[in-house]
Order: structure tokens, then sequence, then C-alpha cells
């Protein structure tokens, strides 16, 4: 359904996605890792078309986004990383917008908007301005602006990112369950136990490049190890986290 | 060490404004703007003092009546410009939950917070208000006739008077504005005032703008038109406190020089300059204790709001808005069912006013377009007589020209207003839901303006045109009015084929060029119009004759509107400034 052909991604001269390629069908989630720094979100914004590719090509469908972006992005849903709204609005004015802009019928937008804030217990918040929101108030709101639309195609970077316990489990089960309805779900995070339960796939990047692009099962079996946590900890660390932190703490007590 | 990096950090605040462009070099902006205020303020003491060395024989009394004009206008120029320097920065006059944010993990006690942020404050409105008021300083004893024998402790009592008035007034302006926001937000608490606080920031900027563009043409004969009781007790007009308190501290200087004999171009005028101006001592007593009192007043009560609304750092507070919810929902419901009715037009019509009431660049820059309407309103009518009973056919051009006038600049701020995202930063959500047709959005844009901007005017200047032009008439002008409004809407937006508030905002390249060719060509239509409705209005045929004209001219406009934008263009959101406008080259 979505596919990335050699992506390549420079600023300036400085190559920060060099390329990747994956592939996203229906009703698959495939989970997106890799350290700070690593490509995830560029990647993630080439394949909305928010940023343009320095090379290669992301396609839908078998056609390329850019030959009909607003096509294809009447079939995305994207929560990007930094929720960055318009912080004069209030959380159902920004839905509001977002879903009248859509041109969806006012009449599904007000059902759907007052449901799901509903249901992501944002309802009673709805009304305040987005300034006052915390972070995970505003990526609840993300979330429902993706959804709103019914999309086929999700695109999810660290959308966990300060949502509460509750939330975050209600995320996890919300995404299999879209995944069950046919959609496609890249879903790029930090917490590893959370994409190992979660994703049927595995990309995990490293310095702009892919290192491992497989079910989690196979990756396990692979590097001989128990979990993704360590699969990740062999594909990408360089140095011991142990000693990282030993060499940290060292500092922090060093009056010198 | 630390209350100055703390004290830095709050300058640095002053210059991290919506107006500017993040991208701007602050310290550039900075040196700019300070040179600007510093040459402004030189080049108007020099034009002020050339008058006095073309008349090199002007006697002591003509000289300190014609000087009160001056005080009076530099006075003026330093309060409004300092109200305004205080709007301009209203969001940073106070600390803000950022701060909280910031500073308020740090051990650093909270009152140390505060009482840099206020030392921050003065420094910044001290260091304006001085480069304000340096040039009229520096040129204060070349603003006298050669021939007046004045000492030299007299130079220096004539300056040091005019420095300490204009920079006292200045301060005044700057407090004034700080006092009624801490004022309003110690009564109303933190979270109402946060909802007043949109429309107290942009009444403040029209009264100062306005107050500002009337000035050049008010302030000559300052002694006969202000200060003697005519239209305006003096003592309402708060620059006449300090121009009285200038007059206490040095109106002898000139006033007690030797009168000798006048020349006889001079002579009559002398004595009467000189007993009007002795007339006037007790006046600027009264003046002068005003402004002292006045001040202190100011000063107590802003202080007094200050302290209590720091009490504490301020928090982020939370509020539920349930009142006028019936109106509310009342006002949703016609809009989306009589105003704009497909999705992506509501989308445009409600952004719009979210925009304009809420984002302060945007807020500001309309507010700043209704001071120059109003100005164009006192202007109008006050170079007409009112007391006489008018009929269309005696109506001055003038007036009947303010509608068309007034609306055109209006539109004109909202057509800029439009360039500027509402944030650039969330842009991004407008790539990523937009259909792209741009018509509905475009067309709940305009409805918007229409609702908001051009409707009030109406029926602003509707009120006024029926006490002049009775009621049959003041309507048909309105409708006029309102047919124009939809005209000029069309022919700015004609070529617009970008997102309204969405894409970074690009400078025009010809604005210089362009500019005066449209403030023209609107002076030269506004009036044109006024003599076709003139000659139109009164008659039924003239009557369906002008208004047809004015339907068939909105529909060509429309369609061609239409099919300009049956093709569709590609939206460019990340359009960049040009390479010459990107360097500074259009400057």
């Amino acid at each position: 359904m979505l596919e990335a052909h050699h992506l390549v991604k420079r600023f300036f001269g400085i190559t920060v996605v060099d390329d990747v390629s994956f592939s996203v069908r229906a009703g698959e989630v495939v989970g997106y890792l890799g350290p700070n720094g690593s490509g995830k979100t560029t990647t993630a914004k080439m394949c909305t078309g928010l940023i343009e590719t320095s090379a290669g090509s992301v396609r839908f469908e078998g056609r390329d986004i850019s030959d009909d972006p607003i096509a294809f992005r009447r079939r995305l849903g994207y929560v990007p990383e930094e929720p960055q709204l318009y912080s004069f609005q209030s959380g159902r004015e920004y839905l509001e917008f977002v879903g009248r802009l859509r041109e969806l019928p006012p009449l599904t937008l007000e059902r759907k908007m007052d449901a799901l804030l509903e249901l992501l217990g944002l309802s009673g918040a709805a009304n305040q301005a987005i300034a006052s929101y915390s972070k995970g108030m505003k990526q609840k709101v993300l979330l429902i602006a993706a959804l709103l639309h019914d999309p086929d195609v999700l695109i999810f970077d660290e959308p966990d990112s300060g949502l509460d316990v509750t939330t975050t489990l209600v995320l996890r089960h919300l995404v299999r369950a879209l995944a069950e309805r046919g959609k496609a779900v890249l879903y790029s995070s930090h917490v590893l136990e959370l994409v190992e339960k979660l994703c049927d796939r595995v990309i995990v990047l490293h310095r702009g490049r892919v290192v491992a692009d497989d079910s989690v099962a196979n990756l396990q079996d692979l590097m001989t190890s128990h979990s993704l946590e360590e699969v990740f900890a062999q594909l990408v660390l360089r140095e011991d986290p142990q000693i990282t932190a030993r060499d940290i703490a060292d500092l922090v007590v060093d009056h010198a | 060490m630390r209350d100055r990096l703390l004290v830095r950090h709050f300058l640095q605040r002053f210059l991290d404004h919506d107006m500017m462009s993040p991208h701007a070099d602050r310290r550039e902006v900075l040196t700019f703007t300070c040179t600007m205020v510093v040459v402004s303020s030189l080049f108007l003491a020099f034009f002020l003092a050339v008058k006095y060395q073309l008349n090199v024989f002007l006697p002591p009394g003509l000289t300190s009546i014609v000087a009160l004009d001056d005080r009076f206008l530099l006075i003026s120029i330093a309060m409004i410009v300092m109200g305004l320097l205080a709007a301009a920065e209203w969001d940073a006059l106070a600390l803000d939950t950022r701060d909280t944010a910031v500073l308020g993990p740090l051990p650093v006690p909270p009152a140390v917070i505060v009482r840099t942020k206020f030392v921050a404050i003065i420094l910044f409105a001290a260091g304006f208000d001085l480069a304000l008021s340096l040039g009229p300083t520096v040129m204060r004893t070349v603003a006298l006739p050669v021939r007046l024998p004045v000492t030299f402790a007299g130079a220096l009592r004539l300056t040091f008077a005019h420095a300490l008035c204009a920079t006292a007034a200045g301060a005044f302006g700057f407090v004034a504005v700080l006092g009624v926001r801490e004022t309003c937000r110690a009564v109303a608490g933190p979270a109402h005032f946060r909802r007043i606080s949109a429309g107290l920031h942009a009444s403040l900027v029209v009264f100062f703008m306005t107050a500002l563009l009337l000035l050049p043409g008010s302030y000559s004969s300052a002694a006969l038109t202000w200060l003697t009781p005519r239209r305006v007790p003096a003592m309402t007009i708060p620059p006449l406190w300090f121009v009285g308190l200038h007059e206490i501290l040095a109106g002898t200087v000139i006033d007690g020089l030797p009168r000798g004999v006048p020349s006889p171009r001079y002579a009559a005028a002398e004595h009467d300059a000189t007993q009007l101006y002795r007339s006037l001592w007790p006046l600027f007593h009264r003046l002068a204790t005003t402004a002292v009192v006045a001040s202190v007043a100011v000063i107590t009560v802003t202080v007094a709001a200050c302290v209590w609304n720091n009490r504490r750092l301020p928090a982020e507070s939370v509020t539920h808005d349930d009142r006028f919810r019936l109106l509310k929902r009342g006002f949703l419901w016609t809009a989306t069912r009589l105003v704009v009715r497909r999705p992506a037009a509501q989308a445009g019509f409600f952004f719009t006013l979210q925009s304009l009431s809420r984002s302060a660049p945007h807020r500001v820059t309309i507010a700043a377009s209704i001071a120059v309407g109003l100005s164009i309103v006192v202007i109008t009518l006050g170079g007409n007589d009112l007391h006489q009973t008018f009929n269309l056919a005696t109506t001055p051009l003038s007036m009947l020209a303010l509608q068309t006038l007034l609306i055109g600049v209006v539109l004109t701020a909202f057509r800029h207003v439009v360039r500027v995202p509402a944030d650039v930063r969330a842009s991004w959500t407008f790539q990523l839901a937009w259909s792209g047709d741009e018509r509905p959005y475009l067309a709940g844009v305009k409805r918007a303006a229409t609702s908001v901007l051009v409707v009030p005017t109406l029926l602003f200047l509707f009120v006024g045109d029926v006490w002049i032009l009775g009621p049959r008439i003041a309507a048909l002008h309105a409708v006029t009015g309102m047919g124009v409004a939809l005209l000029l809407l069309e022919l700015l937006f004609l070529n617009y084929r970008n997102l309204p508030f969405a894409l970074g905002y690009v400078r025009s390249e010809d604005l210089k060029a362009v500019g005066p060719l449209y403030v023209l060509a609107m002076l030269v239509g506004a009036v044109a119009l006024a003599a076709l409705e003139r000659a139109a209005l009164g008659s039924v045929p003239g009557e369906a004759a002008f208004f047809g004209a004015l339907v068939v001219l909105l529909i060509g406009v429309h369609a061609l509107d239409r099919s300009h934008r049956r093709t569709r263009v590609p939206i460019d959101f990340d359009e960049r400034p040009s390479g010459a406008i990107r360097l500074e080259l259009m400057r």
C-alpha cells in the first residue's frame, strides 16, 4: 500500500536519510525504530509529503505521492512528533477546522469529534485554549485530527509521547484495531516494549540507513536475543549503556 | 551577576516579539529601530527650529506663544509613542507562564525574578524614552531666534526643562498603559483578564494610533486652540499638563527677557502675545500641578497593581466559560446556515475570525487600519460645518467619499494580514488537510471580512449618515458602501492564489512603487464614486442605473475571478522571498 523507494534526504549537503526503502501493507503495523537523530521523523515527513525527498520516491497504491499529493493526503492520517497546533484555538475549534478543511459533512464531523473527544477523555477540556494543554492533551487532539476522516494510511511519529498510561494502552489497542480494519500503519516510537507487542514488522534505522527490516520474531532469532530491546542494542548501540550511565553519574557528582 | 543576567534575559524578551519575524536578526532590528527613533526625533527638532532661524527678530512674547506649539507637539509625540510602545509590547509587560516554566525550577527566589523583570521594563522604557527625547533636547537652544539675548544659564534651563518634561510625558504614557493593563489584571483576575486582554490591547492601539495620526493637524496654535477655554478644557488633555510644567520650569527664561522696542512689523502682535502668555500663567500652574499629581497617582496605582499581580509567579489557569453559550450557539447556527454553508468555507470563515481576534500581529494591523480610518473620519468631519442641514446636492464630496475611503483602508489592511501566517509552525495542518481547491476557503475568508470589518464599519457610518443625510439617502449610501466593499474584496483577491493565514510571510518587492499609486488611485476612486453617487442618488432612474452598474461590475469581476481560478495552481507552502528581498537589497 505505502512504499518508500530508496529515500534520500540531505540538508545543506548533510545526508540524514540514506537509501531507505520499506513498504507497509494494508492491515499491517510496521514499527519504525532508531536512536535520536537517526532520521525517523525526516522519513515520516517524506512519507507524508510534508518535505520533499532529495532522491527516491514514496508510492501509495503504486503511484508516486508527488503526482497527486492532495489525493494521497485525503487518505492519510498523520500524528507528528512535535505537537505544533494553533495555540489560540481550543481543541474543539482545531478539530472543527481540520474537519472542515477536509470537507467532512458537518453532522459526521460533529458526531465523530464529540465521540472521540469523549473516548479520549478530552471532552471536559475541549473548549479550553490549546495554549493551556499539556503535551499529552495536544497529542490526543492530534490523534483525533488524524482519525476523523477515516484514513487508509496512518503514520504515527512517537504518538505515545506525553500520553498517560491509560491512553497509551488505548492507543496500543486502537492501532491493532485499525490494522484489523485494513489500515496500513507506520508506527515510530522509542518504547520498544510497545513496538514489540504491537508491530508485525520492525524497521530499525541507524544514522539514516536501514539496519534491519523484519518481523520481531525473526529479528530475535537472528540476533539470538530474547527481547526487541536486546536486538535494538545489538544493532544500534555502539557503547555499553551501563558504562555511559556510570560516566554521566560520575560527571554529575564531580565538583572539582 | 545573577540579577544582571536575568535583566538581560528579560530585555531580550522585548525583542522576542510576534510582530517580528522569527528569522530576523534581533540586533539588527534593535539597531534599526533605535536609529530610526533618534534620527526621526532629530529631524523633527531641526524642522521645528527652522522657523526660528528664519525669523531672527521674533520678539520674546511671540516666541513664547509659538514655542508652546512646539512643546505641545514634542511632548504629545513622546507620550503617544511611548504609549504605543507599551501597547506593542503588551504581552511582554508582565511575567508569563513561560517565565514560570523556565525560571521557576531554578534556585532563584521569585522576588528576584519579579524585581529583575521590572528593572528590565524600566530600562527598556527609559532607553526608548531617552532616545525619543534626545534630538529635541539637543536641538532645544537652536529652536530660538538668534537675536534673543538668552543667557547660557537660561539656555541650560530651557534644555533641562524640555528634557525633563518630554521624558516625564513619555514615561507617563508608558506607565499609564502598563497601569491600565496591570489594574485590569488585578481587578479581573488572570483568567478573566486573558479574555479581555485582546480587546483592551486593540483599543489602546487604536487610541494611540489615532492620536498620533491626528497630531500633525492639531498641534499648531496650541495656545489659542487648546489652552484658551473654547471647546475642550485644557485639563482633559494630558500632554498639556507637561506643557504647563515646562512653562513653570522655564517659561520665564524667554518671557522675562527685556522687550526693547520691537520692529513695527511685530509691535502689536508682540503686545497681544505677551498679554496672552502671561494670562495663561495661572493655567500653567494648575496644569503643572496636575502633571505632578497625575504622574504620582499613575505610578502609585501601577506599582500597587504590579505588586499585587506578582505576589506569586504566574501559573497556567484553566477556565470554563459557559457564559454566552446560547449567544455563541446562535452565532454558530446563523453563520453555518446563512453565511457559510460549505465546510471548507466554514473553515476559512471561522479561522479568519479566530486569527483576527486572537493573533497579536493580525489584531494590531487591523487596529492600526481602524485608527487610520478614524483619523480620516475626524479630519473629514472637522473640515465641514456639521451644524448646517445637508441635502444630497449640498453634501460635500469628502463626506460621501468617506465611506469608500474607510472601507478601502480597512480592507487593504485585511488584504495585508491574510499574508501573515497565524502560526507558521502549525501551518502543516493546512498542508495535510488541504483539499486542493482554494475557492470555498477563500470565499469563507472574504465573508468573514465582510461580517466583522465591512458591516460594523458601514453601521458606524450609517448612524452618522442618518443624522446628516436623512434615513433614505443614508440607507442607499450604505448599500453603495456594501457594493463597493464586495467589489474591492473581489479586486484585492483577484490574483491571490495562495492560502490566507497559512503560508510564510513574503514581503512585496514592489510595495514602495505600487503603494503611493494605490493610495492615489483609492483617493481618486473614492471622490469619483462620491461624485457619481451624488449625481445618481435622489432620482429613481439614476439610482437604478447606479446600482445596476455596480451589480454588473461586481458580477463581472466575480466572473473574472472564477475564470482565473478554473485552472488549479499548486500552492507553494514553502514559498521563500526572492533573493533580493532575502539579501535586504530592496530596503
